[in-house]
Formats: structure tokens, C-alpha cells, sequence
């Protein structure tokens, strides 16, 4: 047997579950769905790169031959160097609290003046031991100036120190509209709100430091150092600016141990020029980038011109932050399983932080390669997320010659957003189409199942125990195949009813049409007799009469069940002691049967039954007849009757062969006879207990042949309702 | 003269051996295979006494036919169904119609020969007085062979000669249980028990309707039935 095979004689499945496998078919629909959103992921990122490069073509296209905007600053970039400040255009004012997230937010970046801008340093000092960030913007009429400073040890202005320098400090160098420099100094006894100090120019004047009010700030100080906000007016700032900051470690000596910054000591030539980044590119970046793209502008010698936007403001629309606020059936269905869907896909990444907020260049590859005069699409990993950045460079001409690079970046965030609530919402469909296509199949299944079972159980039904034939009427007016096939049943039924009753009537007329025969026979014999034959002729007349004797015996037998059952369904009942019954009948056995024994038990009482008292009588004959033929030599036949609430019981016992399991079950059906047939005995149609069955029946009784328990033999119990009520 | 039996009866061979064994035992017989040539004859002639057949040719209740109008034509003419149909129906409606006995095809020539000889002496002995000795008379029961005629309380009781047998084999010994097998011999029936106890039944109850009070053949479970005396 195969593996498949063994396995099907194990398992049961029901149609119904059958249908149900059949449905998990439908469970590829989330599979389908998974690899679709693959796909379309795939697609998308295509288009998003395409856009990417759009844009950046566009903003390239936008800047091309306007090298004022990138040749002003360059002029000047190559005047000035490093040292050179840009100050953002701030959409909002500055909040002088010593705390620079507001810069932050308004894109502004800090710039890192490093070791390549150590101005002084003393001997002893270690090696840029400091750290400088700065950043400036313009609002209005005021310049705004950040300072994040990184230094371990600080010291604060004493009140016993008069100078101003003795204490860590910020230097500012201005050159004024006016054409004069002026030097000022910020230090603080306490770190809080702090006003600027005007110095004279030279080095020994700082002892004569006079109070600027119109630069106001806030020192704060930092786990790593501090943090300083300045407000300078506008006004007071002409082309150059520079910042520098002094270090002081000890508060003894308040030596200045360092110097770091894009100021020199001495005097305006090393101050950097204040650019404002141009406002027309702003404005066309601005106006051709959508949300979520970060744009570089990048000059030809890699100096960033300006940048706008950021990669994180594509946060603010994310698709399914927009989904959740639907009120739709489905999405608030989405919404319940959407913690189900997050235990088998992971949710859509989501930028916590701007990448890069700090770079003051660009050096991405993109941008060396637009500088060169390609178009160039890359694509870099944000580490720890899946989440990647789409950069897209494009060379900005301007007579046959490159004077800048845009780049255009994104991120692959909102791809993956979309990605993700395609499949979220395929596998909602997918479910609710699972379901609901489960829910019709099981239906249909149990509605197939309810007929085909109740077919089965008419079926099984259709022959009775006595072996009469019923109608299968089950889904008979049905026009599919369970119809067919109930009508098939019956057909067939009502074939084997008719052939059944043909075999039945076959008998009477069989006895009937050889009535006539045998009359011939035996009046042609009784004709012979009045003749006088040879002596020798007697003998074989005699035989002749035996066999015609028997024929007629037989012939009676036959009809004996067709009789019964025609005089049953006329017999009038009446209520009759079933006692007297039997006890009267087993004296008559007693007679009949000479060489038997028999053990009569019955109740004191008269038992009262309703019925035909000698068709119970007939009834007791066949089984007591039944008993006799079987029950061994010797053995005595036992007849009981016992009596319950609601039935009164008769037994019939012999000693003898057991019953054979394949006759068990149609015992008491037609033709059915178990015994050798002996010469010359009476002819055993297996009519006996036919007629018992039949008795029985009419009685409302119930038949059980079985095997004895206490000795090898076989009992027949007859339960009749019992009549409980006196009808006196 | 010789008293004329006519036997219908579309066996050919039952008729022929029927008519010879009567014939030898003095009657005048004659045999029709049907009812319509039965009936011309029965126009012209009346026979004694009449055996007939149910099924008759291709008519299947020729027989019953033939009956009806026979007894039309004579109220006293003793009429025989002899057929191979066994049933209830059949001999209720048989006898119902007007027949003096009904027998089946099983029965011996003697038996049917003793049957035709007591039904012409009942015939004879409605004009003639009874012998004392042919009468048994048990209580308000008297059953007078000659005349084949059974009275209880001076009422005549309506009897088929299958009957009469019976009432007299009860009868004859008061008590005794009779069996089936008994009952049949005596009666000269070759039928099942059920036969018997279908005629029990219509015994009972033709006394009935004499005297609603009668209850004198007792049945004895599975071993028969016996008169009792009041």
C-alpha cells in the first residue's frame, strides 16, 4: 500500500474539511499579494529615482548660466577660505536660551572649526584640546551667531579680574559698514544671559573693555562644555565677520592657553566674509524640490552654496499615518489587525533623526562626479535602518564650463511606507476574501453533507430488519446529482419492492397453480383405486399418495405467510391473559411432543395483553417447533414468561448449536432456513420465524434471537407491551 | 331416477376423473368447462346439486358468477365450490353467496363423495322424520346428521356441512379437547390450522346470532378447541 494511501485509510476527512483544504488554496492570495508589493516597491523606486533626477535636472536646469550665484561666492570663497561664515536666511527668530535645537530646526547647521584653525596655542597646551562649532543665520534686522564649544575645563570671569580676557571667551571681529573694525569680547562670571564687550583694537586695551548692549547672548553650560547664543543688529555687521574662541584651563594664572576660530588676533585680515546665501537660488530650490528632498548646491571648488530641506520632512506625510485617521469599515478592520500584521511583517522604518544635519560639505561621490560633468544617480544604506538615500547630481553649466553641482537626495522611506500598507491592506483583502469564500464553501459543504447524510440514512434505512422495502425520499425533487442519485435509489427500490413482492406472491400462486396439477393426480389415483389393480400395484400407489401428501404439504406451507399476513391485517384485537396463553399451549406441547421435556415458568398473576390470542398461540407453536428441532437429545425446552412495568416477556430456550453469525441478522426474515434438510421429514421453508416476526409485529413486540450465556444454546425473547390498566 | 350432478370446472382432467368417480357411485353426471355453457344447460335443466369451480376459463370469478345465479334460479339447490384458491376471502365470499360447502382441490374423491352424499341427505331428510339415533343433542344443542341440520334452543343454526362436521365432532364428546388435526379429520378438511380456526371463528358466530349468549366451544391455547356444556 502506498504512503498516500495508508494515509488516506487513517485520516478520515469529512467533505467539509475537504472543502476547507480546497480553500487554503486561496491562502497564495497573501503570497501573491507579498511578491506584488515587491514588485511595486521595485517600480517605485525606479520612478522615485527618476524623480530624484528630475529634480535635479530642473534645479541644474533652473541655475545653468547664472554663475553670478556661484561665481560671487567664489571670488570671494577664494579670498577668504575656510574662514569664510554663511549665515541662513532663519524663517523664525532665535531664542536666546543657550540651547541650539531651534537651529536645528530651522536647517541651519553647525559649522566645526577644528585643529586647521588653531590661531594661538601655548607651548604647553595639548594638541586642539577644543572644539568649536558655530553656526549664523539673519532674521529681520538682526545676525544670529550659535556656539557650541567642547572644552573641559571652565573658566569664569572672577570679580577680583578686571580683564575681560581672563576667563574663557568668544571673540568677535567685525568690519563695520563704516569701514572700521571692532573687536568684542564675551565672557560671564555665570553661565546665563551675557552682553558683549567692546575691546579696543589693539592687544594691550583689553583692560578697557566698554559694555556693548546691542550684542546681547546667553551662556549655558554643557556637560561638555557650553553653549553660547549671540544677537548681533545687522547694522553693526559689514562684509566681514569672524568668531574665535580662547581657551583659559587654569583659574590662577588665567593665561590664555589656546586660540580657535576664523579670527586672528590681530586685526581684519583674517576675518571671514559674512555670506548670506544668495536668495534666488534658495528660491529656486525651493520652488522645484518637493517635500522630503534634501538639495545641495555646491560650487565648483566643493563649497556648499546652500542647502534646504531635509530628509525627514517627509515624516509629516507619511501614507499610513494619513490611513489611521480613516473611518472606513475596512481600515478600522486594518487598524484591529494590524498588531497581527505586525507579528509577521516587520513595520514600515521610520527616520528618527536627519542624516548628515552637520556636514558643512558635501563630499558624496555624486557631487565629485557632477563636478565633472556627469549626471550620476546613486544610492547609500542609512546605517541601521532599511531605509536608503537616493542622491541624484547633476553638473550646473554655464559656458561650456561647470560652475557647480546640484545634488538631490532622498530617502527610500516613503517607498517603503507605501510598500508596506499595499500589503497590509492585500492581506486584509486576502483575509476577507478568505473568509469569505471559506465561510460559502463550509456552507455549501455542510448543505451538500445534510443531504448526502440524510440520503445515507435512508438508505441505510430502506431495507428494514424484516427485510421490507422502503422509498428513499430524500432530496428526490432535487435537480443536480444528490437528486439523481436519490431517484436512482428509489428506482432501484422500487424495483427490488417489485421484485420482492413478485417473489413473495409467488409462492400463492405457485401453490395455487399446483392445486390443479395435484388434484389431477390425486383424483385420477382415487379413480385408480376403485379398480382392481395387481396386488403388486398397491405398493407404488401407496408411495404415489405419500409424495402427493407432501406435495400438498407443502404447498399449504407456502401460503402459510401470505394467509397470516392477509388475515393480521384484518384480525380484530381484544385484551386476553397471555398466561393462560402459554401455559395452555405448553401443555399441548407436552402432548404433541412426547419425548420432550419442558420447563414451564409463569407469574402468579393473569397478565393482560392486547392482541389475537391464538395468533400468539401460533406464534409460540414456531418457536417452540424452532426449539424442538434444534435442542439436543435430552435437553428440556424452557418456556418463561416474565413480567415488567410495561411488557410482559416470553422466552423460549433450547440446549443446543448456537446461532451462526451470518444468520443473526436475517433470522426472522423470508426464506431463511438454517437446518439440513432431512429426507422425509417436513419440508423447512424458512417460514417459521418469518411468522413469529410477522406476530410479533402485529403485536407491537420486539424479537431478539441471541446465544444462551449459562449453557451452550439459543434463547428467543418476544417482548409485548403489557395492558396496565384494569379496564374494570 | 338418479340424482344429476353438474360439475364447471375448465380442467378437463379434474372433470373427467371427478365425473367418472361419481358416475360409478350411481350418479348422473355432467361437466361444463364454462359458465356460459354451464348456464345454457342450467336453463333448459336444473341439475341435483352443483360443483363448481372459481376460476373458470378466463373469467377469475367465473365461479362466483355462476353461484349467484344458480342459487337465483333455486333456493335449495346444494351448491359445491371446489377450487385450488384457499383464501379467507375466498371461502367468506364463496360461502356468503350461497354455497352449502367450500372445498379445495386437495380433497380426496371419498371425501368429496361423503360431501355430496350428506348435503342429498339433507335434502332427503327435509322431508322425511328423523331417526332417533342420528341426532346428538347436548343441552339447548341438537345436531341432527340426517337432516344435516344443527338447532340450539330450537333455532335453526345456519351451517356449511364443514361446519356442521365440526360443531358435531365438538359435540360428540363434551370436554374433550379436539385438535386441529382432529377437527380436520373429523371435518374431512385437508387445510391448515388457520383454516380451522377461521371456521371456529364463523361457527361462533353464527351461533352468535342465534343466542347472543352462547360461548360453548371454548378455545383451548395450542391444542384446540372443545364444547362445553352450559
Amino acid at each position: 500500500m502506498s504512503l498516500l494511501g495508508k494515509l488516506h485509510s487513517r485520516v478520515r476527512l469529512s467533505i467539509r474539511s475537504k472543502m476547507l483544504l480546497v480553500s487554503c488554496v486561496l491562502l497564495a492570495i497573501p503570497w501573491i499579494a507579498y511578491r506584488y508589493a515587491g514588485e511595486l516597491e521595485r517600480i517605485l523606486r525606479e520612478n522615485q529615482e527618476t524623480a530624484v533626477l528630475n529634480t535635479a535636472r530642473a534645479i541644474a536646469t533652473a541655475l545653468n548660466d547664472r554663475p553670478s550665484l556661484f561665481i560671487a561666492t567664489r571670488h570671494e570663497a577664494a579670498l577668504d577660505g575656510p574662514n569664510a561664515i554663511i549665515a541662513y536666511k532663519l524663517p523664525r527668530p532665535i531664542a536666546l536660551d543657550g540651547r541650539l535645537d531651534d537651529w536645528f530646526s530651522q536647517g541651519a547647521e553647525l559649522r566645526a572649526l577644528g585643529r586647521e584653525h588653531v590661531i594661538e596655542q601655548a607651548l604647553d597646551a595639548e594638541v586642539a584640546p577644543i572644539t568649536l562649532w558655530h553656526a549664523s543665520g539673519v532674521f529681520d534686522t538682526d545676525l544670529y551667531a550659535a556656539f557650541e564649544i567642547i572644552d573641559e575645563r571652565l573658566v569664569y570671569r572672577a570679580a577680583t579680574h578686571a580683564r575681560v580676557d581672563a576667563a574663557d571667551h568668544i571673540r568677535i571681529g567685525i568690519h563695520t559698514p563704516w569701514g572700521e573694525l571692532r573687536r568684542y569680547i564675551v565672557s560671564t562670571e555665570a553661565p546665563g544671559p551675557v552682553t558683549a564687550f567692546q575691546v579696543p583694537t589693539d592687544v594691550t586695551g583689553v583692560a578697557s573693555a566698554q559694555l556693548e548692549p546691542r550684542i546681547q547672548g546667553f551662556w549655558q553650560q554643557t556637560n561638555r562644555g557650553f553653549n553660547l547664543e549671540l544677537r548681533l543688529p545687522r547694522a553693526l555687521v559689514g562684509a566681514r565677520l569672524g568668531f574665535a574662541f580662547a581657551d583659559v584651563d587654569d583659574p590662577d594664572s588665567r593665561t590664555i592657553r589656546s586660540i580657535v576660530g576664523s579670527i586672528g588676533p590681530e586685526g581684519s585680515e583674517s576675518l571671514g566674509t559674512a555670506t548670506v546665501p544668495p536668495p534666488e537660488a534658495a528660491q529656486i530650490v525651493r520652488s522645484l524640490a518637493r517635500p522630503g528632498t534634501r538639495v545641495w548646491i555646491i560650487a565648483a571648488d566643493r563649497r556648499l552654496v546652500t542647502r534646504s530641506g531635509s530628509l525627514r520632512a517627509a515624516n509629516a506625510e507619511r501614507p499610513d499615518a494619513a490611513e489611521e485617521h480613516s473611518q472606513g469599515f475596512i481600515a478600522r478592520v486594518e487598524a484591529l489587525l494590524r498588531p497581527l500584521y505586525r507579528l509577521v511583517i516587520p513595520p514600515a522604518p521610520t527616520l528618527a533623526v536627519e542624516p548628515e544635519p552637520y556636514a558643512p560639505l558635501y563630499f558624496g561621490s555624486e557631487a565629485e562626479a557632477a563636478l565633472s560633468g556627469r549626471v550620476v544617480s546613486g544610492r547609500r544604506p542609512l546605517q541601521g535602518t532599511p531605509i536608503e538615500v537616493l542622491a541624484s547630481a547633476h553638473p550646473v553649466w554655464a559656458d561650456e564650463r561647470v560652475i557647480g553641482a546640484i545634488v538631490v537626495e532622498e530617502t527610500t522611506e516613503g517607498v517603503l511606507a507605501v510598500r508596506q500598507r499595499l500589503i497590509e491592506r492585500l492581506l486584509s483583502l486576502a483575509l476577507g476574501a478568505f473568509f469569505v469564500v471559506g465561510v460559502a464553501l463550509f456552507g455549501f459543504a455542510t448543505h451538500l453533507v445534510i443531504r448526502i447524510r440524510r440520503l445515507r440514512d435512508e438508505a441505510e434505512q430502506a431495507i428494514d430488519s424484516a427485510g421490507r422495502l422502503r422509498t428513499v425520499t430524500a432530496s428526490s425533487a432535487a435537480a443536480d446529482e444528490i437528486g439523481d442519485l436519490s431517484r436512482s435509489f428509489s428506482s432501484a427500490l422500487d424495483r427490488l419492492a417489485q421484485y420482492t413482492q413478485y417473489l413473495e406472491s409467488l409462492a400463492t400462486r405457485l401453490s395455487h397453480e399446483l392445486r390443479t396439477p395435484i388434484a389431477v393426480v390425486r383424483s385420477s389415483f382415487d379413480n385408480l383405486k376403485l379398480q382392481t389393480l395387481p396386488p403388486e400395484a398397491d405398493v407404488y400407489v401407496a408411495r404415489a399418495e405419500q409424495g402427493l401428501a407432501r406435495l400438498a404439504t407443502i404447498i399449504t406451507r407456502m401460503t402459510e405467510a401470505t394467509r397470516l399476513e392477509r388475515m393480521l391485517r384484518d384480525a380484530e384485537r381484544e385484551r386476553f391473559d397471555v398466561r393462560a396463553v402459554v401455559s395452555g399451549c405448553v401443555e399441548g406441547y407436552r402432548v404433541a411432543y412426547p419425548t420432550r421435556r419442558f420447563d414451564l415458568s409463569v407469574p402468579e398473576a393473569p397478565l393482560f395483553v392486547s392482541g389475537v390470542p391464538d395468533l400468539i398461540a401460533q406464534m409460540l407453536d414456531k418457536l417452540v417447533a424452532n426449539a424442538v428441532d434444534f435442542a439436543r437429545e435430552g435437553s428440556a425446552i424452557g418456556v418463561e414468561l416474565r413480567a415488567a412495568a410495561h411488557e410482559v416477556t416470553v422466552t423460549v430456550r433450547n440446549e443446543g448449536p448456537l446461532l451462526s453469525p451470518q444468520i443473526k441478522q436475517r433470522l426472522f426474515r423470508s426464506m431463511t432456513s438454517v437446518r439440513p434438510q432431512a429426507p422425509g421429514e417436513e419440508p423447512h421453508l424458512g417460514l417459521g420465524l418469518y411468522i413469529v416476526q410477522l406476530i410479533a409485529d402485529f403485536h407491537h413486540a420486539k424479537v431478539v434471537a441471541r446465544d444462551r450465556t449459562d449453557v451452550e444454546g439459543v434463547e428467543v425473547q418476544v417482548q409485548l407491551p403489557r395492558l396496565v390498566s384494569d379496564p374494570g | 331416477m338418479s340424482r344429476l350432478i353438474a360439475i364447471v370446472e375448465d380442467d378437463l382432467s379434474i372433470r373427467e376423473n371427478y365425473a367418472d368417480a361419481l358416475r360409478k357411485q350411481g350418479y348422473q353426471v355432467t361437466g361444463y368447462a364454462d359458465r356460459n355453457e354451464a348456464m345454457r344447460a342450467f336453463q333448459t335443466r336444473l341439475p341435483n346439486l352443483a360443483i363448481i369451480d372459481i376460476g373458470l376459463a378466463d373469467e377469475i370469478d367465473g365461479g362466483f358468477e355462476l353461484c349467484r345465479a344458480l342459487r337465483g334460479m333455486s333456493a335449495t339447490i346444494p351448491i359445491i365450490f371446489l377450487t385450488a384458491r384457499d383464501s379467507d376471502i375466498d371461502t367468506v365470499s364463496g360461502l356468503r353467496m350461497g354455497a352449502d360447502d367450500y372445498l379445495t382441490k386437495d380433497i380426496s374423491l371419498p371425501h368429496l363423495s361423503a360431501r355430496i352424499a350428506a348435503l342429498f341427505r339433507r335434502l332427503d331428510a327435509a322431508q322425511t322424520p328423523a331417526a332417533a339415533d342420528d341426532i346428538l343433542e347436548r343441552g339447548k344443542l341438537v345436531v341432527d346428521l340426517n337432516r344435516m341440520r344443527v338447532t340450539w334452543a330450537d333455532a335453526p343454526v345456519d351451517l356449511t356441512v364443514t361446519e356442521l362436521w365440526i360443531v358435531h365432532a365438538l359435540a360428540r364428546h363434551t370436554g374433550h379437547v379436539k385438535h386441529r388435526e382432529q377437527l380436520m379429520r373429523d371435518a374431512r378438511m385437508v387445510v391448515d390450522d388457520t383454516t380451522v380456526t377461521s371456521h371456529i371463528k364463523r361457527i361462533r358466530r353464527k351461533f352468535i346470532e342465534v343466542d347472543s349468549g352462547f360461548d360453548c366451544i371454548e378455545t383451548v391455547y395450542g391444542m384446540g378447541y372443545r364444547w362445553k356444556s352450559e
